[in-house]
């Protein structure tokens, strides 16, 4: 670990692996939640077209494309909002036209056998220069201050548009917001696992904690973590195997995201078995309905013709206090 | 609360994309009624309470809300909204709570966080639809009926004035009903206003005391439930087939399409 610290050009590599790690699941999470997990790959093609623009005019890629990010980001939102289904192929025109103006561009002007292009599609981490990371922290800072403050409501929005809309939330700039977001996401990670993966570290880390997590905080804090894990140990794994980062960040993603669906398959059996349903109980407990209250641990049991019927979920379930003990219980005070 | 009417719609028109699906309608609704809007598919039911909520087109004619105009409605929290499908999307994993705790958002500026009393508020109304007890669930875990009950805690944690309900029985069981229709009326006893868009007036009995009919667009009978069963009466004996909404005399497995599939409406010949 030392040798590869003892490169400027590795540390660089890993914190600007860290700022993507951390800022591309807590944008994700929200595109997953509003089933718009392809969108980042979208942006990222119409990215290629603001970096050919860069390119050609010889100005900053990095801003160029964000600003090609971010007008695709506002279109998007545009044609979803009015709901036509020509919107879909709207889409699709959209996205190839940009990557295929990227390529065309790129290589007009750098010459056919360019590394750049590659750099961009596939990522190119270890050329992060000192001032690429101010840029990439500034960049993360500002996507993990935004969807911090604004979580309760990106999720509200994303969860149910009709229902904020009718209670007063400014619906239509949560929206606007949230796809700014990610162009900011795909540009930074742009340089990290280039704009053909972005997605994957948008998504993967999601996908996975949702196996994981019982609620939407946790879920956050899980994805934040898997995303991590990935792309600094990307960058790791790939320096001492000698692979391609952008690649080896999103198969260690993915084999996070494999390797928890296995746990939970195991696991689902083994805690099923401690879990025993109680038979069909179309009657709802609570307080007045008549069955005896029995406060379990951390939670309140009903005793229910000698069962302990325990809320789980949708359903009760039996607890495994045995019914004898409990009418000894009662019979003593 | 004084009498005025807390919606006072006078020959408004409401519809989408340019398109009128509701014209020339008038209605009142005074503090503390319980209105039961029924009425056939497409009869413009929902067009006419989602114009309420804002969320179609108002064409024409007036609407005040709370003594409010609708295009400049200040406090759009005061009407509550429990809509129709079960919006409550198994995409990611949220609990109970944090759904409920959505709808105080509203009255908060973006930057502040919770306060003390929304989380109040939240486990106030987790207690009146009975769901205190499985706040920490997943809610794509819970059985419709607990959905529709997640839905109006999320209503009631704005602290409305009016709630709006689309079909809140709608594909929920015979058992969740009778558990729904105790905590309408634990609503009820607060003095809420209620407007229920409905098929299912049996779910609603002894909560509702207002019925109002439409079709077509047009509102056809405004009455009490009394009322209505007389209306209902008369047309089932002027035409050779009807409906007429006591409690359910037919056995609950028959499916009756989509949105009714507990059938408490029996069907004469």
């Amino acid at each position: 670990m030392a040798d590869l610290l003892a490169l400027d050009f590795m540390r660089n590599a890993l914190l600007a692996a860290l700022f993507v790690g951390l800022a591309a699941p807590l944008v994700g999470i929200f595109l997953v939640q509003r089933r718009l997990s392809l969108i980042g790959d979208g942006m990222g093609h119409v990215a290629l077209a603001g970096v050919a623009v860069g390119v050609l005019t010889d100005r900053e890629p990095l801003l160029t494309a964000l600003t090609a990010a971010l007008v695709a980001g506002v279109a998007i939102e545009m044609i979803r909002m009015r709901g036509r289904t020509s919107g879909d192929v709207a889409l699709a025109i959209m996205f190839y036209g940009g990557i295929a103006a990227g390529v065309v561009i790129i290589n007009k002007v750098d010459g056919s056998q360019t590394s750049n292009l590659t750099g961009y599609l596939f990522g190119a981490i270890t050329t992060t220069t000192r001032e690429d990371l101010v840029v990439f922290g500034v960049l993360s800072l500002a996507i993990v201050t935004v969807t911090t403050v604004l979580r309760q409501r990106l999720f509200a929005v994303a969860g149910d548009e009709e229902h904020s809309r009718a209670s007063g939330l400014p619906v239509t700039a949560l929206n606007l917001l949230l796809a700014a977001l990610t162009a900011v996401t795909v540009v930074v990670a742009m340089r990290v696992v280039g704009l053909l993966l972005i997605s994957a570290l948008m998504i993967v880390p999601n996908a996975a904690a949702q196996q994981v997590a019982r609620s939407f905080r946790t879920a956050t804090w899980w994805a934040v973590s898997f995303g991590v894990l990935a792309s600094v140990g990307g960058v790791v794994t790939s320096f001492y195997a000698d692979t391609a980062t952008g690649g080896t960040i999103v198969l260690l993603a993915i084999a996070v995201f494999a390797v928890v669906m296995l746990g939970s398959a195991v696991a689902r059996p083994l805690l099923a078995r401690r879990h025993r349903m109680a038979e069909r109980h179309p009657h709802e407990h609570g307080p007045g309905c008549g069955h005896e209250a029995v406060p379990h641990d951390d939670h309140v049991d009903y005793l229910h013709d000698g069962h302990l019927h325990a809320p789980h979920e949708g359903h009760y379930d039996e607890h495994a206090e045995t019914p004898d003990d409990r009418s000894t219980e009662q019979v003593t005070r | 609360m004084s009498a005025d009417p807390v919606i006072s719609v006078r020959s408004a028109s409401f519809g989408y994309a340019g398109h009128t699906v509701v014209a020339d309608l008038s209605l009142e609704v005074r503090p503390g009624e319980v209105v039961a809007l029924l009425g056939p598919n497409g009869s413009g039911k929902s067009t006419l309470v989602r114009g309420l909520l804002g969320l179609n087109e108002h064409l024409g004619g007036e609407v005040l809300v709370l003594g409010e105009r609708l295009s400049r409605r200040s406090d759009r929290t005061r009407l509550g909204y429990v809509p129709q499908r079960h919006t409550l999307s198994g995409s990611v994993r949220s609990t109970v709570r944090e759904v409920v705790a959505t709808g105080r958002l509203p009255h908060r500026p973006w930057w502040r966080p919770a306060s003390r009393r929304d989380a109040e508020l939240v486990e106030a109304a987790l207690d009146t639809v009975g769901l205190a007890d499985r706040a920490k669930a997943d809610v794509a875990t819970l059985s419709g009926g607990q959905q529709r009950r997640v839905l109006i805690a999320r209503a009631l944690v704005g602290e409305p004035s009016v709630l709006i309900m689309d079909e809140p029985t709608a594909g929920v069981d015979a058992a969740s009903q009778e558990v729904l229709a105790e905590v309408l009326r634990r609503l009820v006893a607060t003095g809420v206003t209620m407007l229920v868009v409905t098929h299912e007036l049996a779910a609603l009995r002894g909560i509702v005391d207002r019925i109002v009919e439409m079709d077509a667009g047009h509102i056809h009978f405004d009455g009490t439930p009394e009322g209505y069963a007389e209306h209902t009466a008369q047309i089932v004996h002027a035409a050779s087939h009807g409906h007429h909404h006591d409690p359910p005399p037919a056995p609950p497995e028959i499916l009756r399409g989509p949105y009714d599939p507990v059938a408490p409406v029996g069907e004469e010949r």
